[in-house]
Parts: C-alpha cells; sequence; structure tokens
C-alpha cells in the first residue's frame, strides 16, 4: 500500500506528519506542564495575597475598623478577576467583612480549616459550576489568633492562560502544518522532477537514442573558473557532464585536473567540483549521462571498428584478386618489355620508332612497376629479419635520393641520434619504407623545401623512432584518415599508383611498429616553411615507432641473423 | 551467468522499532496525563446576612495608642487574660486609632479601662472625670519616665538646643507625654517657645505614632522629633540607629497610670485593681505578663500623683479642655 503512494506524496505526508504529531506531542506537554506551572504559581500567589490581607486586616481588625477591613478584601479583586471572593473570620469563627454579593455562603466556613502554625492552607473547592482554590491563612499577633484571611482564586484563569496556550500551539501547528505541506511538495518536485527526466533518459537509451541530457547545464563552466583555454578539452564545451567524471577516462589528454592517482579524491579539492557538485538525484544524473555517453563512444568505436574491418575483408578480396592478375600480367609485360628493348637496337636513335619504342618501353615499366607493387601488396613474401642500425639504414636511401633532392633544391636534413638506433627488421623492406616516405616528401614538396630525416629513442617505451618531415603543403584533414588506403593517392594522375603507402604501413607493421602522421595544411599563398624548420609551421610528419633491440649480453655480429 | 536477485524488504519496519515509535507517540499523552486534586463541594447558594455585632456586656480595656495595634496587642493581651481570669469578667481590647479617638471614646464610655500617659489622664480626668487607680513601674524600676528630643547624626546645623530654633519639629501627638508635653516644657525651660520652632507636626494616621517620628526625623522629613525614652528600640531592627543622636532628654515625670471611666461599677473597678496589684513581676507566674506589657510593677495610685503633670500644662500653657 505505502509502497504504491508516489514519492512526492510519501515526503509531503512524511513532514505533515511529523509535524502534527510533534505540534500534538507539544501541545498535550506543555499544556500539561504549563497548566502544572500556572497553577503553582496561581497557589504561589494566591497564599501571598492571603498572607498579604491578613498583614494589611490586622490592624483595622483589632480597631474593628469594618471600612479598612472591607477595603482590605475588596483591593485585590480590583486588579484580578481571577479573585473569586475574600472574607475576614473573627476570633469568634463568624464572618467579619466579605466581598460575596447577597449574603455570605455559610457553607464556606464548613471547608479549609487552618492551624495557627500553618501560614496558609489551600484547597481546591466546587461550586457545581466553578472550581475554585481557596485559600485560608491565619491572622496570628505573636501565638494568638485574631482572625482568618480566605481567599478564592478562580481556576478559570488558569484554565483559560492554558487554553489560549494550547490553541497558540495548535494554531502554530497548522500555519507549519501547510508551511510543511507547501515545502514538502516543493522539495519534492525538485526530486520527482529530476527522477522522472532519468527515467525519460533510461526510456530514451531503451528507444536506442543515446543522446540524453539529463542534467542540466553546469552555471558555472571549468574553463572560465580555470581560465583554461585547452580547445581540445572535451570539458571545454561540455557544460552537462562533470569534468570530474571526463577528466582521464574520456579526455584525451589531462588538463592537470585530478590526472594520476584516485581522481575523485583529487576533484573533491577542485573550485570546479566545489562549485557544481550537486546532490544524490545529481550525482546520479551525472553517472546516467556519463554512461549514456561512454555507451555512445564505444559504440561509435564498435562501428568503426566494424567498418574498418568489413573494409580490410574487401582489401583482402581485392589484393587476391591483384594477385592474381599481377601475376598472369608480369610474364607478358615481361616478355613485351624484353621485345621492346630489342626492338630499340633496331632504330636509329634519331629515327621516329626508336621515340615511340623508348614511350612505349618507359610505360612498360610503368606497368611492371605496378604489377610489382601489387604483388608485394598482397603477398606476404619471405622475410630477413636481422638486428639492424636506423641510422646506416637511412643514411644509406638518403644517399640514393640526395642527387635527385638537389636538382630540385630540395634539401635533405639529418637528425640522427647520437647513439644509433638499434631493430630488428628486413633491411631490403625497411630501405623501401624509407625510400616511400622520402619520395612521398619528394613529391609533395615539389621543389624548394627541406625534408628532415630523424631517429632517437625512447627507452620508457622501449622505441626506436624515425620521423620523416618535410615542407610541403600538407595533407588536408579530410584525406589524413585515407592515406593508407591502397590506391588512394594525391598526387596527379600517372604520378603515383597509391599503393606506396599501403605496401609502408603493412611493413611497418609487420616489424610490429606503427606510423603517426601528422599534417599541418599551408594555407593557399602561404609560404614554405623555412629549409631548418622540418617540424616547422607546414607540412607534414611521418612518425614510426619501432621496438628497439636488446641485444643478448653475449653480443654477437650487428647484423647476426634472427630467427624470425 | 550468474543471475543476481534482489529481494524486495518489506516496507515496514521490525517490530521492535515499531514498539519503539508507538511508544514514543504515547509518551506525550502518558507525560499529559496525570491525577488532578478532588476538589471539596461547597453549596454556594445557601447565603446568610452577616455582620459584625459589638459584644454586649464586657469591659473594654484601651491601650493608649502610641503603637501599632499589633504591638499595643501583643504587650497588652497576657495581661488581658489575667485580668480575665482573676476577675472572671468579660474583659475585651479596644483599639482607638488616635488619641484623640481615645479621649473621644472614653467620653463616650466606650472605654471602660485604659492604660494612657498621665497627661491623657489629667485631660480625660478634668473634662469627663475619669480616675486614676494605679500606676506603674518601668522596665528600668522607675516610676516615672522621660522624653527625648531627636536629630539626624548628619545634620551639622543642631548641636545644642538652642539650635532647634527655627528648625520643623515633629512630635507624637498633642496628648502625648513623653512624645510632646515633655519636650514641650524641656524647650520651654530653655528659653524656647512654641513659636520659635519654624514648624510643629504631630504624625498622623492609627497606631504607631512613636515609631513614625523616629522614622520622620531619619529620613529627614523633620530636623527634630520628640518620642518618649525607650521609642527608638522599637526601630533597632529596622533602621541603622547610629544615624539618630539625641539632642537632649527631658525632666522625668510621673509613669503611665490606669484609669477607670467615670460610672464604672465599684466592683468592677475593685476587682480590676485587685487583680493589678496582685501581679507579681518577679515571679514566674506573671513576669511574661509584664515582660509583654513593659512594666516592672504596678503600684496603686491616686489622682494627686499627676499634679506635676498639671502644673507642666500649664507651665506651657496647654489648655486641658482642648
Amino acid at each position: 500500500m505505502i509502497s504504491r503512494i508516489s514519492f512526492r506524496a510519501k515526503i509531503s505526508l512524511a513532514m505533515i506528519a511529523m509535524i502534527l504529531l510533534l505540534g500534538i506531542s507539544l501541545a498535550l506537554i506543555i499544556a500539561r506542564t504549563a497548566s502544572r506551572a500556572l497553577l503553582d504559581e496561581c497557589k504561589k500567589r494566591g497564599v501571598s495575597t492571603a498572607v498579604h490581607i491578613a498583614e494589611q486586616v490586622t490592624e483595622p481588625l483589632l480597631s474593628m475598623d469594618l471600612l479598612r477591613m472591607k477595603d482590605v478584601v475588596d483591593d485585590p479583586r480590583r486588579g484580578d478577576q481571577d479573585i473569586a471572593y475574600a472574607f475576614i473570620i473573627g476570633r469568634d469563627g463568624k464572618p467579619i467583612v466579605h466581598t460575596f454579593i447577597g449574603g455570605f455562603p455559610m457553607d464556606l466556613l464548613r471547608v479549609n480549616g487552618v492551624g495557627d502554625d500553618e501560614p496558609c492552607r489551600v484547597r481546591l473547592i466546587t461550586t457545581g459550576s466553578e472550581l475554585i482554590y481557596d485559600f485560608a491563612a491565619p491572622i496570628m499577633i505573636g501565638r494568638e489568633r485574631v482572625g482568618v484571611v480566605r481567599l478564592g482564586v478562580s481556576q478559570k484563569g488558569i484554565g483559560g492562560a492554558v487554553e489560549r496556550l494550547v490553541w497558540s500551539i495548535f494554531i502554530a501547528t497548522g500555519v507549519a502544518v501547510v508551511i510543511a505541506a507547501i515545502l514538502g511538495a516543493m522539495l519534492a518536485r525538485t526530486m520527482t522532477q529530476r527522477i522522472r527526466l532519468l527515467q525519460r533518459s533510461a526510456e530514451e537509451i531503451a528507444n536506442g537514442s543515446l543522446d540524453v541530457m539529463t542534467l542540466p547545464m553546469t552555471q558555472t563552466h571549468c574553463r572560465d573558473l580555470l581560465h583554461c583555454d585547452m580547445k581540445d578539452c572535451m570539458s571545454y564545451e561540455d557544460g552537462g557532464h562533470g569534468c570530474w567524471y571526463t577528466v582521464g577516462d574520456l579526455r584525451p589528454f589531462d588538463a592537470g585536473q585530478g590526472g594520476g592517482g584516485d581522481k575523485l579524491t583529487a576533484c573533491r579539492a577542485c573550485p570546479v567540483y566545489q562549485e557544481n557538485r550537486g546532490d544524490e538525484i545529481q550525482n546520479l544524473a551525472e553517472c546516467f549521462d556519463i554512461m549514456a555517453m561512454t555507451l555512445k563512444k564505444r559504440m561509435e568505436d564498435l562501428h568503426t571498428l566494424q567498418e574498418r574491418m568489413v573494409q580490410s575483408q574487401k582489401l583482402e578480396s581485392l589484393g587476391q584478386l591483384a594477385a592474381g592478375v599481377a601475376h598472369e600480367l608480369n610474364t607478358p609485360l615481361g616478355i613485351i618489355l624484353g621485345y621492346t628493348q630489342l626492338m630499340l637496337q633496331d632504330f636509329s636513335p634519331d629515327s621516329e620508332y626508336h621515340e615511340w619504342l623508348q614511350i612505349q618501353e618507359k610505360h612498360l615499366r610503368i606497368c611492371k612497376k605496378i604489377v610489382a607493387d601489387l604483388l608485394r601488396f598482397s603477398r606476404s613474401t619471405g622475410t630477413d629479419k636481422r638486428a639492424l642500425d636506423l641510422n646506416e639504414l637511412l643514411e644509406q636511401v638518403a644517399s640514393v635520393v640526395e642527387h635527385t633532392f638537389g636538382l630540385e633544391k630540395i634539401a635533405l636534413e639529418r637528425r640522427f641520434a647520437p647513439e644509433a638506433p638499434l631493430i630488428v627488421g628486413d633491411r631490403e623492406k625497411l630501405q623501401q619504407v624509407f625510400l616511400n616516405l622520402l619520395t612521398n616528401a619528394y613529391d609533395a614538396i615539389g621543389s624548394d623545401g627541406t625534408v628532415t630525416l630523424s631517429t632517437w629513442r625512447d627507452p620508457d617505451k622501449g622505441e626506436a623512432l624515425v620521423s620523416v618531415a618535410d615542407t610541403g603543403p600538407g595533407i588536408p584533414p579530410q584525406a589524413l584518415p585515407r592515406i593508407f588506403d591502397p590506391f588512394f593517392t594525391t598526387k596527379p594522375v600517372g604520378k603515383g599508383t597509391g599503393l606506396g603507402l599501403s605496401v609502408t604501413f603493412g611493413i611497418v607493421e609487420d616489424h610490429g611498429g606503427r606510423i603517426d602522421v601528422e599534417s599541418r595544411v599551408r594555407p593557399d599563398g602561404a609560404e614554405a616553411a623555412s629549409p631548418d624548420g622540418a617540424r616547422g609551421e607546414f607540412g607534414v610528419v611521418f612518425t614510426l615507432h619501432f621496438p628497439i633491440y636488446q641485444p643478448p649480453k653475449a653480443e654477437g655480429p650487428a647484423e647476426a641473423r634472427l630467427t624470425p | 551467468m550468474k543471475s543476481v536477485v534482489h529481494k524486495r524488504r518489506g516496507g515496514i519496519a521490525p517490530k521492535w522499532l515499531r514498539a519503539a515509535a508507538l511508544a514514543l507517540l504515547l509518551a506525550p499523552i502518558l507525560i499529559a496525563c496525570g491525577q488532578d486534586e478532588k476538589p471539596a463541594r461547597v453549596d454556594f447558594s445557601k447565603r446568610e446576612t452577616v455582620g459584625y455585632e459589638e459584644p454586649a456586656h464586657t469591659i473594654t480595656y484601651a491601650y493608649v495608642p502610641q503603637y501599632f495595634h499589633r504591638v499595643s496587642f501583643e504587650r497588652h493581651d497576657p495581661l488581658i487574660q489575667h485580668l480575665k481570669r482573676e476577675t472572671g469578667l468579660p474583659i475585651r481590647q479596644v483599639f482607638p486609632d488616635s488619641f484623640d479617638e481615645f479621649i473621644r471614646m472614653t467620653g463616650q464610655g466606650k472605654i471602660d479601662i485604659s492604660f494612657a500617659n498621665p497627661f491623657i489622664y489629667v485631660k480625660v480626668a478634668q473634662r469627663f472625670g475619669s480616675r486614676v487607680f494605679a500606676r506603674i513601674i518601668e522596665m528600668d524600676g522607675r516610676e516615672g519616665f522621660r522624653g527625648q528630643i531627636i536629630c539626624r547624626s548628619d545634620d551639622a546645623r543642631i548641636r545644642t538646643l538652642a539650635d532647634c530654633k527655627g528648625k520643623r519639629w515633629v512630635a507624637v501627638d498633642a496628648s502625648s507625654a513623653g512624645g510632646y508635653l515633655y519636650a514641650l516644657g524641656h524647650f520651654f525651660d530653655h528659653g524656647i517657645r512654641k513659636e520659635d520652632f519654624a514648624d510643629i507636626s504631630f504624625v498622623s494616621g492609627p497606631g504607631g505614632q512613636q515609631e513614625k517620628v523616629v522614622l520622620a526625623v531619619y529620613n529627614g522629613k523633620y530636623d527634630i522629633g520628640s518620642v518618649r525614652e525607650g521609642a527608638l528600640q522599637l526601630l533597632a531592627d529596622k533602621i541603622d540607629l547610629s544615624r539618630i543622636r539625641t539632642l537632649a532628654y527631658t525632666s522625668w515625670y510621673p509613669g503611665w497610670v490606669y484609669v477607670a471611666r467615670a460610672g464604672l461599677a465599684p466592683d468592677v473597678l475593685s476587682a480590676i485593681k485587685t487583680a493589678l496589684l496582685k501581679l507579681d513581676c518577679q515571679s514566674v507566674e506573671h513576669r511574661d505578663i509584664c515582660d509583654a506589657a513593659h512594666f516592672a510593677g504596678v503600684l496603686p495610685a491616686d489622682d494627686s500623683d499627676c499634679d506635676s503633670i498639671r502644673r507642666l500644662a500649664a507651665k506651657v500653657g496647654v489648655d486641658l479642655n482642648e
């Protein structure tokens, strides 16, 4: 039953019940306590008044000054409506003066007899319609009693005061209940609204939409609070997710807040967290949003991976097809090229036929190269891996192309690590890799530029690194993700087969390495970077990562053959 | 895959918690409930007209009201009880509010026996034919008493009796012996007349005249005051008596006397006189009576014992008929 009541009603009912209980309890306890306190106070006041009257009435009683005695008994009634009566009893036990109108109720003399040794005696009497506290104080002179003062104080006054007090408490309780109901409704509304929002978000996720935002935008953005200009940070524009969740998990780099160690502990001291943190429901909403966001990213990654797998399978099929075609074409092309070269000897170099044959030979060679590249791309040819000095390998390749580069005023700069980085690899294949990259750089620059070859080691990661940087125009961002795809090229028709970087990628992966590309596109009209700025403003930098070769303690020759 | 089933817990708290909550709820009610006292039934409908009735056939005894009635009662009630016991007469004490009322009541025959100062006596004897039949011995053993002229200790203007000229004088009553007449005679003997004072006032209101004079001087309302000797001690526990200086004592005059109104039955007078004279203040039986009445004994007296008062009154020009 209770579980079916809405959360908002539960909170409101709980608050109302609490205040009602508090109010009623307070009213009961205070009424009782106040009643007792007032009663005690009333008794004290009654005793005090009776004793005071006894003091005041002594002189006129002795002199039998009835007027003064009447004044004395009437006087307390003038300022106190609760005093029901007062009268003086003489030594003979008969009333002398009293405040009653219409005769003296003789029955009063029967009750509340007081001894000489008592300062005052209190007795509750009832007239049938009214409760009265009767106070009897003897009028003593020395050890002689000369009379008795009797004073009646109505309990109506006490009851009225208690009643007023209880009503005040009940009214205050009623007001508090109304306020509590309003506050409870407001409080519950803020909670239930957010819970409903969470519920709607969950429903959206269930329906397949992961673009949910349960949290409102934060009031104070972390970039403003920390004066951060890291625009790449995912929290830079995202004002809906707490960075204490995203930093380190979803952000691609550490912004210095909570990087390393216990992230949440570190974040608790951060002003961004202090400023934007909320209650448990906000935390839940934050977690929910982060969960949805993470889920979305993981699903996107999965989708990309699936696309790549499909592409890879397509390429594999294509490679097999190309290998078959290339294999079939390679022999006829070789024969045609052989006969073309023989025919070239039969014609005079000045003849028109000789020129045609030269053109034919040139294009046959291009065909031959395409076929050779296709074969390399599609076939996992045997490898001969040895420990290699990257500096030496690069120097060999550089020396081959340096002259050609020089013709187009392209400087080839070497920035080799002093300590030669050793890797394990196939010399010929790696030469091809570097040659491909240098040829790409040469083609990208055209003329007047610099190509920088660098090597270095990263002992922490156990990597030997090679970078080939050019001062060319750079690769457009839209082309960057596809540069390693087979047959993709940005070069003019006839200048590139689109297989060079695919082959390079395959060889590097075959060596357990990877290739990173960084490109800064030069805007139209901008000048090329200075020759010494290979990692300058514009151009492309290919960085190749190879596992460092760890030679055994008993070192063999540098090019000792390794077991593949 | 493991499946985890969360059991839904009951929404109601365990039994002990429910019992505790119930106890908490009931606590205020239990606290609020208590046993009230049972009232006595009084019937207010039975009404009677009541009033004071003067007791008939009683011998009235009055003490000249120089003190509060309470003091007068305390001092003389034991003596009245003694007289009642000794004479078998229904004697009761009455309390005139002032010297004038005392004289008036004596004249009206409302006071049969009175204990008065000799100045009052000579007045009521002159006016109403009252007769003195006994006199007391003061607590110090003297048969007479005297008056006392007082001022404030810090009043540097009054060093000698002569300094009282031009000052405000408060006295007990125009019929007071120790509190006025004796002091007036003393001033007269020292060449100071009534007209030499800036003001001569008498305290007003019922009872407590001696004390009122002391308080009037103590509070600076008047410069000098006159009381009977011994009156200062009545206020020993109420004021700082060191702030009161006695400027002079008067001559000794006859002490207080017992007076019978004219026309009081001789047998009654005789019985009362006998009972009074029978008092032996040294005896265990009567010591408390004498101590309460502030005398050390009672002696027979006649009218001639107060002649010195008549002479003093004549000397200072007081008309006994006023």
